[in-house]
């Protein structure tokens, strides 16, 4: 069969891949405040979709080394016969929007435009959530008041915590280059307070982000109704992140039915070039099987290995979880 | 300038390359259109149409308030389009997406192009420019890869001199002994100089007639120039690409660039503009973008 693109000036673009039996559309949705997000939905072709899966992508570089996989996600959903609403938060990607303008409030409501669009999509059907690091907690919001399912991907679980993570990669990477007195996280939420932008790795930080964020934790987000949660760590072959064993744990005790996987491979998060990681002595994993980064030749570092792992841990989980709730009905 | 583009003047597309497709956005002019039309072509580690902190979602709708049509795209097997992933090799530039993209512009009445590159995207946008240099009103090259290397081998690729050289130069000998700290970091740089070590033992080492500039880039540059086709470069000032063109300048890449006159514009900004990787320098480099772009003749 073979692949069809379609555009039309100013509406959706479709592209249509008959080998994979999926159809894709890319479209600018309106958020109600004269501004449009990114919006990309990913479909079986030809065949009525069985349930719909919102994806809560994350934010800086981090949405940039993400990218791919949760396309491919989107596309391994699509081939087990469900509907992948993807968007990219104002102020953020494709979509209009000032960063200084991001919050919050906004990610969250961007979420639920995704949200109305999937559900319009496919009426009726059983939907899932999954959020990727910072998405996570734009997840858990989202679907806080609500029993859907909820795919948590290396999850940032604590949105004060990032922000510290944000301001010390950005001083790991001041080691490599800096000469002279330097600052610290301290220095960084000062210059927050006073109204300043904080350049994280090239990307800017401003205080809306950083404030509404501060104490929001997807624990807290997830009080509400019971639900299945599917947890995922890149690295198999390490112990469970402490933060993740203690989420898993409050969410059980809070009566949510929680998995946790754990797929090959590792991801330098915060790092869009690995080299900026090697220059101040990290990076350089080892995973059985594959090469170290940053020696490999040509091949990507274990890329391949950590999609394929997260498309086998979610997507079966994902097609249960809505096969199970279809059968409720 | 007329206002800055917003979604308003933009579409998503899917381009057809053989059975696959090319994702991209096309940016309409939203001042008096001038009939050119950029391509911004990515750099490589996955970056999709988005690139670092957006800038080539703010390039484009900053360019487009100039009256310039742009498309950003992602290259088969990366972001939003269909295939494989490929493998990014200096020496082998994703060169078909580029001129299904450049054939697509042009059906729609679209034939002249300005291409913008950063890093491997800039050998696309050399080699695509190379193949049609009639077409081309610009080539800006924000930086380019000077010399070939493969996938994070940046560094280790460069002769051991030269690479301790630049070690010492980007943090001092006090950075060096305190990244040193970190027993992974110390397995690693072993390893490196075992590697090199072994390579100069048997005779494959990189000695006095190491490549700094690769034929893969002169060559297309060479004929860029021999076609009057005009070319930016925007080096960060220290960092390593700019330092491998200043190397290779003493060769063949010398007597190009002297040849060219005007037609070479090497711009320096402060920092590293590989990777784009603040701010400060993201700013620089658009602003440098720009200004040159603003200088072409638009007919």
């Amino acid at each position: 069969m073979p692949r069809e693109t379609s555009e039309a000036v100013n509406g959706p673009a479709r592209f249509v891949d008959g080998r994979a039996g999926t159809e894709e559309v890319a479209e600018f949705l309106p958020c109600g405040t004269g501004e449009r997000l990114l919006a990309l939905r990913t479909t079986p072709a030809g065949r009525p979709a069985t349930g719909g899966v919102l994806v809560c992508s994350s934010i800086a570089n981090d949405l940039v080394k993400h990218y791919r996989r949760e396309v491919l996600l989107a596309r391994a959903l699509a081939g087990a016969g469900l509907a992948v609403q993807r968007f990219q938060y104002r102020g953020t990607g494709n979509s209009d929007g000032d960063p200084a303008d991001l919050d919050r409030d906004s990610m969250v409501a961007d979420a639920a435009t995704a949200a109305a669009e999937l559900d319009a999509a496919v009426p009726g059907a059983p939907a899932a959530v999954v959020g990727t690091r910072f998405g996570a907690l734009v997840a858990a919001e989202v679907a806080a008041g609500d029993t859907r399912p909820v795919v948590l991907v290396e999850p940032v679980l604590d949105g004060s915590r990032y922000f510290t993570e944000a301001f010390r990669a950005k001083l790991m990477q001041g080691l490599a280059t800096a000469k002279g007195e330097r600052p610290t996280a301290a220095t960084f939420r000062s210059a927050l307070e006073r109204g300043e932008v904080v350049d994280v790795l090239g990307t800017p930080v401003h205080r809306a982000l950083h404030d509404s964020w501060q104490g929001r934790t997807v624990v807290d987000a997830l009080a509400g109704p019971s639900r299945p949660v599917l947890l995922v760590q890149f690295g198999d072959d390490l112990p469970l992140r402490a933060d993740l064993a203690k989420a898993a744990t409050a969410l059980r005790e809070a009566g949510h039915d929680v998995d946790v996987a754990q797929v090959p491979g590792r991801e330098t998060w915060w790092y869009l070039d690995e080299r900026e990681l090697i220059r101040v002595g990290g990076g350089g994993h080892r995973v059985p099987g594959r090469a170290v980064a940053g020696e490999q030749g040509d091949a990507p570092p274990d890329r391949p290995a950590v999609t394929d792992g997260l498309i086998g841990a979610v997507v079966p989980w994902v097609a249960a979880q809505l096969s199970a709730a279809r059968s409720a009905r | 300038m007329s206002q800055l583009a917003t979604t308003a003047a933009e579409h998503p597309v899917w381009i057809p390359v053989g059975d696959e497709g090319v994702f991209g956005i096309l940016t309409e002019p939203t001042g008096p259109p001038n009939g050119l039309a950029v391509v911004v072509t990515s750099s490589g580690h996955w970056v999709t149409t988005i690139g670092t902190n957006r800038t080539y979602v703010r390039l484009a709708r900053r360019l487009a308030a100039d009256g310039y049509h742009v498309l950003r795209y992602d290259y088969l097997g990366v972001g939003e389009s269909s295939g494989p992933s490929r493998p990014y090799r200096l020496d082998r530039p994703f060169v078909d997406d580029t001129n299904a993209v450049l054939d697509w512009l042009s059906d729609r009445g679209l034939r002249r192009f300005v291409l913008l590159g950063n890093c491997y995207g800039a050998r696309v946008a050399m080699a695509a420019a190379e193949g049609r240099p009639v077409e081309v009103a610009g080539v800006a090259l924000y930086p380019p890869a000077v010399r070939d290397f493969g996938h994070g081998q940046r560094a280790a690729s460069l002769p051991l001199r030269e690479a301790v050289r630049r070690a010492l130069a980007r943090g001092g000998v006090r950075a060096v002994v305190a990244k040193l700290r970190s027993p992974a970091a110390r397995r690693r740089y072993r390893a490196a100089l075992a590697k090199k070590a072994g390579a100069r033992r048997n005779g494959h080492g990189p000695a006095d007639g190491f490549e700094w500039v690769s034929p893969d880039f002169v060559r297309p540059l060479e004929r860029l120039v021999e076609a009057s086709v005009p070319v930016l470069f925007v080096f960060g000032r220290d960092e390593d690409f700019h330092l491998d063109f200043q190397r290779g300048r003493h060769g063949r890449l010398g007597e190009v660039l002297d040849g060219a006159g005007d037609l070479v514009t090497v711009t320096i900004v402060e920092g590293n503009a590989h990777g784009l990787g603040t701010l400060a320098v993201q700013d620089e480099v658009m602003a440098a973008l720009e200004a040159w772009i603003a200088a072409l003749p638009v007919r």
